[in-house]
């Protein structure tokens, strides 16, 4: 007798053959029934999509004067899967480039999920070290250098708050940019014209379909769509005024500086201090320096012109004689007496001229900046009415110009302080001290505004030309003063006798030729020493350029902002005099 | 010994799978210089495996026999000393390494542990109703699957398991007291799927079953009270020891699960598997012209994944050849079991035909998305000495059966 009777082998032969059947069933079913939908599958997986990076568009001044370019340089990268022994390889690349190896494996691990992107480990190589490697080709398989484009700065730290700098996003950042078609390690703007118009500038990449081979290798190209460079952007700075106001605000003093054409908003030269170098971030930028200037309480990166806001000090007394003015309560002939201080309730508020000034008409007190004239027209005055005309002369909100970060600075009303409301709030107010702040590029659009009688919306971009060679020019925005024309007249002879007139605060401003108004301004701050201001427009008949330069901690107004002021008026003028000549 | 003896049905598919796994050795590496010489290699082994056939072919039965438990024991003392002073590769001890060859023991020690299983349910006096007759054959399995695991290598030591199952099945032990003794490893799939899953389908169907099975058979009180209390400690168990596995197996696991979770990791095997065949289409994209397993888009595919590479190629067309040659092999196999009129030989017979059958389904099956990732070769075809004489070994044993199908 055997074992395994007839039944127990059909059971045997049945069992294992009906398992074969649905096995033959699964191949039947991958291979015909879903076997297109494999086939397109497995040419996908054939055909290597390789992405090509745009460059960036370039950076130019109105005259085309270049401000921002490309240059090439050496990018070593690794590609992980060609590499010999990865350890070595990683150790040796981080002890050679200065990178560390603990980046490097950081950099190898960020980017495990594009296996077929080689991993950049350090941009900018210095000729030095791409020949010590080009030395070890042998020793070090997988290796490659790209040649790409890096930032370059051709006038170095010029207006380096305007244009910004690039870096190398997050990878928090990087995978909303990846939707967008950002591809792993390229630029973005951090800051300035570079991050406000990051997407005229950047450009789409192009891509280029290979076949490869069984090791990754390239057979052919299948086909190609070119990159398309970001746009050219054309700034309404001028390099030759800019450099004149980096020139005039001197070197070792903080601050800001700006300076624009009131008729149509173009800004034409903007200075922030201290600066930075935006070629620092262009090549690779070592965890060292980054936190230097992280640590640095001078914060240079930050753009004064638009992100701080300061007390404006005695420059908002043309506001406040205008809404004087447009209350009724005084005109161009109305006299008060100053003998030094003024008091008020239980309070004594101080002129800064201890003497006094004696009897002055509303011209003469905004010429010499008399702050007991303005207590007593701030008296009669209503706060929510002076808030009101403040806003309308741009102050309390951002601009809108075209740079990030941008503040809004604060012009206070009745609301804001609530039930702590004291007329003697207002006597503070009117002489531009207390609660108010204002932004540098507020002030020069007030100083414009009061110029020409109309408020415009700063801007930096002037035109665009995009690579498929569609231009286009930024429209200039403005709105009319809400303000009488006999008003205006008035408050700008006070600015103009500031300049002008024998006792004016701001004689330092005067420009040969050119007959210059403006305000002086010298801001108490309770942290230091006073902040110096000087707003102005020229020329007085017909205002083609405006300007407000702060300076930090320097002391009065009339000595160390005018006198930048002048400087940087009279580059103007005499520019625009060859201009006019040629 | 006359040429009718010889057992056509088996000797030729396996030479046909033979020849179809070196052809696609040869394309699955002729891309990689490095891989050159696999197919030549295979080519070698395939000659010597069908020369121990022969060999194993012509020892006489009573040898045979006499051999099975010296050769478990030296199987078993190669099993130890491979924990002991193995040569580990990519975190397991599966082979001894000896210049460029690496001996696998847990190859060899399939076709000793088929000799062991068949030498001793051999005996007619055995009933495999009663726990001591049943004791001894599972702890013979139990030990290798043990020491295999070890290593680890759990698809070779779930293949050492089975094999347990279709003999004790062929030695005549009655369906329930089979299911009963299998059915803690289906509770503890079933459970693993709930675990994973969060479907309890399975195992509730299980559950019923096994009561059924219960009620029906109703065995003594005590064997009741142990296979219950048996089973809610494995359904408890369960979760902690899947906490215990590798990280590489319950990513295999769950990538089975869920291909697509993890599309460049652990899925990716599966995925590019199933592309790979699929894109084949009926008639293949013609030999040497597969791009998918040809680019190397398709890991281990001289080795697990040789049918990727055969699917791709030949199509539907080639899968059903391979599984036409399988299936004959198992057929012939298992109708000569049944006329081997040695209950050793029958039992023998069985075993290998059992085992291919196992592996093939558990490889197919995961080359097709069908099954987890197990890391089993497919016989005859998939690159690896071990794996090629060891089973060459078992047709020895199937053909010698042929031969003395007409002796006690």
């Amino acid at each position: 007798m055997h074992v395994g009777d007839k039944g127990r082998q059909r059971v045997l032969t049945v069992g294992i053959l009906g398992i074969f059947a649905v096995l033959w069933l699964r191949a039947f079913s991958l291979q015909i029934v879903w076997g297109e939908y494999y086939r397109r599958l497995s040419e996908k997986n054939r055909i290597r999509m390789e992405p090509i990076e745009a460059l960036r568009g370039p950076i130019l001044d109105r005259n085309g004067v270049v401000l921002v370019e490309n240059r090439p340089s050496y990018t070593v990268a690794v590609m992980p899967s060609r590499t010999g022994n990865l350890d070595t390889t990683m150790a040796y690349l981080g002890r050679i480039t200065g990178v560390g190896e603990e980046e490097v494996r950081r950099r190898m691990s960020a980017q495990r999920r594009w296996p077929h992107q080689p991993v950049k480990v350090r941009r900018d190589l210095p000729f030095s070290v791409l020949a010590a490697i080009e030395e070890h080709r042998y020793e070090l398989p997988g290796v490659i250098y790209q040649i790409e484009a890096r930032r370059s700065y051709p006038f170095g730290k010029l207006a380096s708050h305007v244009l910004g700098y690039v870096g190398e996003p997050t990878r928090r950042e990087f995978a909303k940019l990846a939707r967008e078609g950002y591809l792993y390690g390229e630029l973005v703007g951090r800051s300035g014209v570079e991050l406000y118009y990051e997407r005229l500038i950047h450009g789409r990449p192009g891509v280029r379909y290979t076949e490869v081979d069984a090791l990754g290798r390239e057979v052919r190209v299948l086909s190609y769509r070119d990159p398309l460079p970001g746009a050219r952007l054309y700034l309404t700075l001028d390099v030759r005024l800019q450099k004149a106001a980096e020139e005039a605000f001197g070197k070792g003093r903080t601050g800001a500086l700006v300076m624009l054409d009131p008729r149509n908003g173009d800004i034409l030269a903007m200075v922030s201090r201290p600066a930075f170098d935006p070629a620092l971030f262009s090549g690779v930028l070592s965890k060292e320096t980054w936190e230097a200037i992280q640590a640095d309480t001078s914060y240079p990166l930050l753009n004064r012109a638009v992100q701080s806001a300061y007390p404006p000090g005695s420059t908002l007394k043309p506001l406040t004689a205008l809404v004087g003015l447009v209350s009724g309560w005084v005109d161009e002939d109305t006299e008060f007496e100053c003998h030094g201080s003024f008091r008020f309730g239980d309070r004594t508020f101080r002129c800064w001229k201890e003497e006094g000034h004696g009897r002055l008409d509303l011209i003469g007190a905004v010429a010499q900046s008399c702050d007991v004239y303005f207590y007593k027209l701030a008296v009669r005055t209503d706060v929510d009415v002076w808030a009101q005309y403040a806003r309308a002369l741009g102050l309390g909100s951002p601009t809108g110009v075209d740079l990030p970060g941008e503040v809004g600075g604060l012009v206070p009303s009745r609301e804001y302080y609530g039930r702590g409301w004291t007329q003697g709030l207002m006597l503070n107010l009117a002489i531009g001290q207390g609660e108010v702040l204002v932004t540098p590029i507020q002030m020069a659009c007030y100083a414009g505004a009061i110029g020409t009688g109309r408020l415009v919306q700063p801007h930096v971009l002037l035109r665009v030309e995009e690579r498929n060679g569609r231009t286009f020019t930024v429209e200039p925005k403005s709105r009319d003063l809400p303000v009488p024309p006999e008003v205006l007249a008035i408050v700008r002879r006070g600015m103009l006798e500031a300049v002008e007139g024998e006792k004016g605060t701001g004689r330092a401003a005067r420009v040969a030729g050119v007959r210059v108004a403006g305000k002086t301004g010298t801001a108490q701050n309770p942290h230091g020493e006073h902040h110096a201001w000087f707003v102005a427009f020229a020329p007085y008949e017909d205002p083609t350029v405006a300007l407000a330069v702060v300076v930090e901690h320097a002391g009065h107004g009339g000595a160390v902002a005018a006198p930048i002021a002048g400087k940087v008026l009279s580059a103007y003028f005499s520019e625009q005099q060859v201009a006019e000549g040629r | 010994m006359s040429k009718r003896d010889i057992e056509w049905g088996v000797l030729l598919p396996v030479v046909a799978l033979l020849i179809l796994g070196v052809l696609g050795v040869y394309s699955a590496t002729r891309q990689v210089e490095a891989l050159r010489y696999f197919p030549l290699r295979q080519a070698l082994f395939g000659g010597i495996g069908l020369g121990i056939m022969l060999l194993v072919c012509f020892i006489p039965p009573r040898v045979l026999y006499s051999l099975a438990y010296p050769l478990y024991a030296v199987s078993l003392v190669s099993l130890v000393a491979l924990l002991v002073c193995g040569t580990p590769l990519r975190g397991t001890v599966r082979w001894f390494s000896v210049g460029s060859f690496h001996l696998q023991p847990s190859e060899p020690a399939k076709f000793s542990l088929i000799l062991a299983l068949a030498r001793f349910l051999e005996n007619r006096r055995i009933d495999l109703r009663k726990a001591r007759w049943i004791a001894p054959p599972f702890l013979i399995a139990a030990l290798y699957s043990f020491l295999v695991v070890l290593e680890p290598d759990l698809g070779t030591a779930l293949s050492l398991g089975f094999i347990l199952l279709p003999m004790l099945w062929w030695a005549g032990m009655p369906p329930v007291h089979l299911f009963l003794l299998m059915s803690p490893a289906l509770n503890g799939i079933c459970a693993l799927l709930w675990v994973l899953t969060g479907n309890a389908l399975a195992w509730g169907t299980f559950v019923v079953i096994l009561t059924a099975v219960l009620l029906v058979y109703r065995p003594r009180f005590a064997y009741t009270a142990f296979w219950i209390a048996l089973h809610i400690g494995i359904g408890t168990a369960v979760p902690s020891l899947w906490e215990r596995l590798h990280d590489y197996q319950q990513r295999r696991v769950v990538a089975f699960l869920n291909p697509g979770s993890d599309p460049t990791g652990a899925g990716y095997q599966i995925l590019q598997s199933k592309v790979a065949i699929g894109s084949g289409g009926l008639w293949g994209k013609g030999f040497l012209k597969g791009t998918q397993t040809g680019l190397a888009f398709v890991p281990a595919r001289h080795t697990d994944f040789i049918l990727a590479v055969i699917g791709e190629e030949l199509g539907l067309f080639g899968i059903t050849l391979i599984l036409a040659f399988f299936g004959v092999l198992i057929w012939r196999s298992i109708t000569l079991a049944g006329l081997v009129r040695s209950r050793f030989l029958s039992l023998c017979t069985v075993g290998a035909a059992s085992i291919w059958a196992f592996q093939t389904a558990v490889n197919v099956g995961m080359t097709l998305g069908l099954m987890p990732v197990t890391g089993l070769p497919l016989p005859f075809l998939s690159y690896g000495g071990s794996s090629l004489l060891a089973h060459l070994a078992l047709v020895g044993l199937v053909l010698n059966a042929g031969v003395h199908r007409y002796e006690y």
